[in-house]
Order: C-alpha cells, then sequence, then structure tokens
C-alpha cells in the first residue's frame, strides 16, 4: 500500500477541521507516535545536512542567536532603549545556550532525552560551564571582562554547536544506509 | 559514547588533571586552580571507577567462542542457508526447510527442531539470556549494555529505525572466526547477539537482512522487523 504524504494528510484532514486543527492534529499525532513520518531523500551530505531547515534549523536559529546577542551588546552602548532586549538575549545567551548546546552534542538523538530533562540539564550545564570558561579567563590576560566573556562564550557555543550537528548527521547517514 | 572515546577522554582528564594541579600547586601556588586540576582528577576517578566492565570478560569471550564453534558445527549439518528469526524470548528460528513466517504459537524452546506449516526450522537459545534486557528500554542503550560493555564484542552500536526496517551499525566488531555459513544464517558473532537483543527489547520478531562492511572496521545491517510472525 502506497504511505502518504504529510501534505496529503494535511490536505484530507484541513478540508474537514480546518487548517489549524488539521496542523495541530497531525502534529500531536506524530508526538504520540500515531504517525510516523519517513524522509524519503534524507541528506547525502554534511553540508547539505547543514543547509537543510528541515534537519539543521536549531543549528542556525542557535547560530542567530549568538551573533544577534553579541550585536545587541555592541549597540546598546549606543542606543539604550535596546537595554531590555540585551538583559533577555543576555540572561538565555548564559543560562540557557552554553548547556543547551552542550545537551545537543552529548545527546544526538532527540529520542534520549524528554523536552523536559533537555531543559533541566540544559539550564545545570549552563550554570556549571560558564564559571569554568570564567575562572579559565582570569588567567588569562583578556581577565573576566564583558567582552572576553561574550566572545569566548560565543566561541565556545559555535564549536560545541557544530560538533552536535556533525554527531547528529551521523545518524542521518546511518537512516540513509550508512554509505 | 565509544570505548575509545571514553579510553581518550579518561586519559585526557588524567594527564591534564595532574599536569593543572602539580603546576598550579608547586610553580604557581595558586589554589583555585589546583582545586580544578584535583576535580579534573576526581572526575576521571569516578569515570573509572563507574566503568560498567564486566570482570569476567575473558572468560564470557571464550565461553562465546565455544558458543561459535559448537553452532557452526550444527549449522552445517544441518546445511542451513537462509537468514534466522530471532524470537523476543531469546530463541532463534533458523529456517531449513520452511517458506513464509514461523508460527512461534507452537513453538517449544526444548526442542531442536520447530515444525510448523510453513516448514522447519532449528530452535537455537541464543547467548544472551531474557532478564539481560528490559523490554521497551531505548533500544541503543540496551544495546550499549549488553554487546558493548557486558560482553566487549564491538566498540560501539548505533541503531535508526526507517519504516519496518531497523539499521544497525557496529564499530569495530571482534572477530570469532565464525565459518561463513554462520555469517550467512546469523551474522557475525556481535551481530547475532544485537540482533537477539534488539528481538528482546522491541519484542518482536526479528530477521537480519542485507549486511556490509563500510569503512574501516564498520559493520552495518538492514534488520527487518517481522510483524506478521504468529507470536505465542
Amino acid at each position: 500500500m502506497k504511505e502518504k504524504t504529510l501534505e496529503e494528510l494535511w490536505k484530507e484532514a484541513s478540508r474537514k477541521e480546518g487548517r489549524l486543527k488539521a496542523s495541530l492534529d497531525l502534529y500531536w499525532e506524530w508526538v504520540n507516535k500515531e504517525i510516523e513520518l519517513v524522509d524519503t531523500n534524507p541528506p547525502r551530505s554534511f553540508a547539505e545536512f547543514l543547509l537543510r531547515p528541515d534537519y539543521s534549523l536549531w543549528y542556525w536559529v542557535s547560530t542567530a542567536f549568538i551573533v544577534a546577542t553579541v550585536a545587541i551588546v555592541a549597540v546598546t552602548e549606543a542606543i539604550p532603549i535596546l537595554l531590555p532586549l540585551r538583559y533577555l538575549l543576555g540572561t538565555a545567551y548564559v543560562l540557557f545556550f552554553p548547556g543547551f548546546l552542550l545537551v545537543e552534542a552529548l545527546y544526538p538523538k532527540e529520542e534520549e532525552l524528554s523536552p523536559l530533562e533537555r531543559l533541566a540539564l540544559s539550564i545545570g550545564l549552563s550554570l556549571a560551564i560558564v564559571p569554568l570558561i570564567g575562572l579559565v579567563l582570569n588567567y588569562t590576560p583578556f581577565g573576566i571582562r564583558l567582552w572576553p566573556v561574550l566572545y569566548s562564550l560565543a566561541v565556545y557555543m559555535l564549536a560545541i554547536s557544530f560538533i552536535a550537528s556533525w554527531r547528529k548527521y551521523l545518524y542521518v547517514r546511518l537512516y540513509r544506509g550508512g554509505s | 559514547m565509544h570505548r575509545e572515546t571514553e579510553k581518550l577522554l579518561v586519559a585526557t582528564l588524567l594527564a591534564s588533571g595532574l599536569a593543572l594541579t602539580l603546576y598550579s600547586y608547586f610553580a604557581l601556588a595558586n589554589i583555585p586552580l589546583t582545586a580544578l586540576g584535583i576535580g579534573i582528577l576526581v572526575t576521571a576517578a569516578s569515570i573509572i571507577a563507574t566503568y560498567p566492565y564486566t570482570p569476567y570478560r575473558e572468560a564470557v569471550q571464550s565461553v562465546l567462542h565455544s558458543y561459535t564453534a559448537n553452532i557452526s558445527k550444527l549449522l552445517e549439518e544441518f546445511s542451513a542457508n537462509n537468514p534466522a528469526f530471532y524470537t523476543p524470548d531469546g530463541l532463534v528460528l533458523v529456517p531449513l526447510k520452511a517458506r513464509g513466517m514461523p508460527d512461534l504459537k507452537k513453538l517449544k524452546a526444548e526442542n531442536l527442531v520447530h515444525s510448523d506449516p510453513s516448514g522447519y526450522y532449528l530452535v537455537l537459545q541464543s547467548p544472551v539470556s531474557t532478564t539481560t534486557v528490559e523490554r521497551e528500554t531505548d533500544l541503543e542503550a540496551a544495546l550499549t549494555e549488553v554487546v558493548v560493555y557486558s560482553l566487549g564484542l564491538c566498540d560501539g552500536v548505533k541503531v535508526v529505525s526507517r519504516d519496518e526496517t531497523l539499521i544497525l551499525e557496529v564499530s569495530k566488531p571482534r572477530s570469532f572466526k565464525e565459518g561463513t555459513r554462520f555469517k550467512k544464517v546469523l551474522g557475525s558473532l556481535p551481530l547475532h547477539v544485537s540482533v537477539t537483543v534488539i528481538a528482546m527489547a522491541l519484542g518482536k520478531v526479528v530477521q537480519v537482512g542485507e549486511v556490509r562492511q563500510t569503512g574501516k572496521n564498520r559493520v552495518i545491517a538492514l534488520l527487518k522487523v517481522v510483524e506478521h510472525a504468529t507470536q505465542g
């Protein structure tokens, strides 16, 4: 029997229930494992994996977030109205993302941890990583100042998110057949 | 995490922790850095202390060598050729003169040969006990526990599912001098044990499909989950 595509399922459901309800229902069916989504054309290379948003959206969102935070910190000295935004992004930059990206690298398979476990581990690990980076910075000529902390966290997060992407790609490669 | 990676991590932690501790205490006279060095050493020590290593691994592997030799002789005697079925009870059904799927309702573990309308099957007991594997656990965790840590049959395993197929990757599998027929019917021993664990963890009948070597020391097997086998 030919399996239906997600689009066919969605169109069928949205005719009966409307677009929003159909989308939500399909999402929950997928979460509850009532339907299984199979990619018939998985990425063939790491570059393709990185460029496909259905696989690497999290990576680009994280990278954009890191760049945006650094940019916001840079411009708030000239535009103080953006200060609340800086607080908001800065909180996530220090208290969530360092741990979140490490968790992604350590547990690349989605089903290994529940979203709640990921959230808890992300916050906990962030609290452990940032002081360690601070400790190392303390013994460098740069010291624990705004820009060295900002840059070293950015470098750490970019590096670890790249490692996480590679580890996720290894599973996609296996899914494709391992070649 | 692969065993080699773990060893490398522990070695790195030990070397860097020791160097940092000694250097920061004697040369720098710096207490926070000394504490960091000791912390790294404690981390390495905890990894070593909690390493899930079976103390009788060599003995287990020697028994597995004998198991492989015995089963190879048995398969040779029965001229088995087709890929075996792995049941959730830890039994392996090797088709002798069979077509289609076995009927597991009538299967008696104490018989050497099982017969049902689909044909005759050689009944083997796999080397893994059903109590070792919990049903409906995470497949990769169960495989790592049994195949990598307890039995030391390979350095790492990865598994993903695609439709009704499971794709299993075994890294650096140990060789047990399996005969050609053993490999054809059951796969290599690490693969044989892995599929047994998968069948137990899934609670379904599994059959090995295509097996191929990719890259250096990496074996990939496509496993079919046989939904239609009548289970007892």
